[in-house]
């Protein structure tokens, strides 16, 4: 077991880096994951995040660095360090011509989960994923949401330490997703649980702490909160104009009212920051009029990861 | 262990994926009901055609005789050891007629017995010399009936004339068959090859278990858990074992159905079946290296099923060509595919009543190719599909 000044780590990536031919996909990535953590990795399609995992899980070699897992190296003691992850693809991966509980049983033996223990876990698994009046029908009959959360439990149903869930929610319906959702919030403190996701509510809902990764790089690394506060102070105030409309907004930034600042605008959307918005949304209105300013939306809302984002990358995550 | 639950799988999978596995244990049974209605059971009969111009002769003593119509009685009685009739006689009164029937391909030859034939054996037995009798044949050398069919009647004639003038020539046919069995019909030929076909198609359920996984991409959680390819391997290989032995004992007894009987021992063939179904599987392990789908192997899957089936020596003979020889064996190109021995074996064991200790050196040369064969099989698989890149 790995410490660090910080605490225990039970993952340890060290410049970490991977390229498919000239696209480098991972760029000296370092980071460490603490033992028993909801760990959220957020970035939009092709950041890297699912090269980094599969580094992690041993199906992609690393072009340099080095992975430890539990203080045992990846690439020495790989049998050691699988036997202590289970990892929930993306994609649905199930065996279509077996039956749920089938399939879990057999994927428990395969690490060498005694027969019984592995019958009793698929089956408690099934009933927290709300499976359990589909254990003896065959996945391929299954839905989509099903599928997604049997996939999960072919995860966890050797119980491993670590959890490493790909997208875990893509494409769950909204029963499904709140069901996967209390699930791993429920693993907290039990389990590592590594969340690749390009959804930031899902990250800011269950995530301790969060790894923010673009273009193979990691941008930032901190708990939900701190990540927000580096956006500024307070709510966020959003304002959709007609495009053109520059001069204006110049003359705008410069007499804004107090305590209300302004972060960017891209397309004609205007963001501000700032504490009780709602306080001096009078006066910045007038402001608006005198200048011929005419708004087509407004939103005041609290700030969100994907403000971090736009904030650290200048573009917005689903984009 | 692993094993069980992985063979325990693959066996589940087998059978409710139940498309290429009935395609796979039907394919050769159908093959057999086809080559029945082809050739039949029985020992191959000829057609032949003969028009007995013969005027006949008159004996010293005032008898008549015919041996046109004498000849013509032997060849129809001629049968095989089965005791099926050999050549089909029909009789034809003009050469024109006869020859319409050969180039339609109604009959294999034509046999033209000429006038005289009578006089000229009648005088060859009262001791004069006079030009020997006439038996013309013709036939089509494109038909590959019409050899043997000749060779039957000019032996059975040649004899006649024999016995007929009373007359020992200087040439004596004595055929004798090698074999202690029955004689064997083209149907009896082909079935040990039928048997090696019934195991050529475990290459592709066995192929299909395998790149399944890849296709569906379930070869991730096989990857990142305990198991070893070794152990995954070996288990699809038992599982496949079962059903080349199922599609095999199928192939036989629709055969059997169908009037083919053996001396042979069932216990030999049984253990040459388990031999060559692991050779065939380690065939699939690397065809199942170079793919990644199932539609791949259906597709480019075909080539080295297609090597396998019209080169070993099972559909049709092919041409020998040697690479070297081991003691007093010449070991050809199509030696390298097991199912090569394989039907060799079978052919010895059903046709010729051989046991195990007859099929030595066929079982060695299928246990040397299949550890060959699993050794690349394993490597590649391994490097394609399991490891990490």
């Amino acid at each position: 077991m790995m410490q660090t000044e910080n605490g225990k780590w039970i993952i340890r990536l060290d410049s970490l880096r991977k390229s498919y031919g000239d696209l480098v996909a991972v760029k000296n990535l370092s980071l460490d994951i603490r033992r028993g953590e909801i760990f959220g990795f957020l970035g939009p399609n092709g950041a890297g995040k699912t090269t980094t995992i599969s580094m992690i899980c041993g199906l992609l070699k690393r072009d340099s660095g080095e992975i430890k897992i539990d203080g045992f190296s990846l690439e020495e003691d790989y049998g050691r360090c699988k036997k202590l992850m289970g990892f929930c693809p993306q994609d649905i991966v199930v065996w279509e011509s077996l039956t749920c509980l089938e399939q879990l049983d057999f994927t428990a033996r395969l690490y060498d989960v005694p027969k019984i223990v592995a019958r009793n876990r698929s089956l408690e698994l099934l009933g927290i994923l709300g499976l359990e009046e589909k254990k003896h029908k065959l996945a391929k009959t299954l839905s989509g949401g099903m599928k997604r959360r049997l996939n999960i439990a072919l995860a966890i149903v050797h119980d491993p330490e670590i959890l490493i869930l790909d997208e875990p929610q893509a494409g769950l319906d909204p029963q499904s997703r709140v069901l996967v959702r209390e699930y791993i919030r429920s693993l907290a403190g039990e389990k590592t649980v590594i969340l690749t996701t390009h959804d930031m509510d899902e990250a800011d809902r269950l995530a301790e702490r969060i790894g923010i990764i673009d273009h193979g790089e990691l941008l930032v690394l901190d708990t939900s909160n701190n990540l927000k506060d580096q956006v500024g102070e307070g709510d966020i105030l959003e304002i959709k104009i007609s495009d053109g409309q520059e001069e204006k907004l110049e003359r705008l930034r410069q007499n804004l009212p107090e305590n209300l600042h302004h972060l960017d605008h891209r397309h004609g959307n205007l963001r501000f920051a700032g504490f009780n918005i709602p306080d001096v949304l009078s006066d910045l209105l007038e402001k608006f009029r005198r200048l011929d300013l005419k708004i087509e939306d407004m939103t005041i809302r609290k700030k969100t990861l994907e403000d971090v984002f736009i904030s650290l990358t200048g573009r917005r995550l689903r984009k | 262990m692993r094993l069980y639950p992985l063979f325990k799988k693959a066996v589940i999978e087998n059978f409710r994926d139940w498309k290429i596995l009935i395609m796979g244990i039907t394919f050769a049974p159908f093959f057999v009901v086809l080559m029945y209605f082809y050739f039949g059971e029985a020992t191959e009969t000829y057609r032949v055609a003969i028009i007995n111009h013969d005027r006949g002769a008159t004996t010293r003593d005032g008898n008549m005789i015919n041996a046109g119509e004498a000849l013509i009685s032997e060849i129809e009685k001629f049968s095989g050891q089965d005791g099926a009739i050999v050549l089909k006689v029909s009789r034809e009164q003009e050469m024109a007629a006869a020859q319409k029937r050969l180039k339609n391909k109604s009959v294999d030859l034509i046999v033209e017995i000429t006038e005289n034939f009578s006089q000229a054996l009648l005088d060859y037995k009262e001791g004069e010399r006079p030009p020997p009798a006439v038996v013309r044949t013709f036939g089509d050398p494109g038909n590959p009936k019409y050899i043997m069919a000749a060779a039957w009647s000019d032996s059975l004639t040649y004899q006649f004339a024999v016995e007929w003038s009373g007359l020992q020539g200087p040439l004596m046919f004595e055929a004798e068959s090698l074999s202690p069995l029955k004689s064997l019909s083209d149907f009896d030929l082909y079935v040990p090859g039928l048997l090696g076909l019934a195991l050529m198609m475990l290459m592709f359920t066995a192929a299909a278990t395998l790149i399944k996984e890849k296709d569906k991409g379930t070869i991730v959680r096989l990857r990142i858990s305990n198991m070893t390819t070794t152990e995954w391997l070996v288990s699809v290989s038992l599982s496949q074992v079962i059903i080349g032995l199922l599609s095999m004992g199928m192939t036989y007894l629709t055969a059997v159905a169908l009037g083919y009987h053996t001396t042979g021992s069932l216990l030999a063939m049984i253990v040459v079946g388990i031999l060559s179904c692991l050779a065939i599987i380690a065939i699939s392990v690397m065809v199942a290296a170079v793919l990644r789908t199932v539609f791949d192997l259906m597709t480019v899957g075909c080539f080295p099923f297609f090597i396998l089936m019209f080169f070993s020596g099972g559909m049709f003979p092919i041409p020998t060509i040697s690479l070297f020889a081991l003691g007093e064996r010449s070991i050809n190109v199509n030696d390298i595919l097991p199912t090569t021995h394989s039907i060799t074996a079978f052919g010895k064991i059903l046709n010729q009543g051989a046991g195990l200790s007859d099929v030595v050196f066929e079982m060695g040369a299928i246990v040397i190719l299949t550890v060959l064969y699993f050794t690349i099989g394993i490597w590649m698989f391994t490097r394609r599909h399991m490891k990490a890149k």
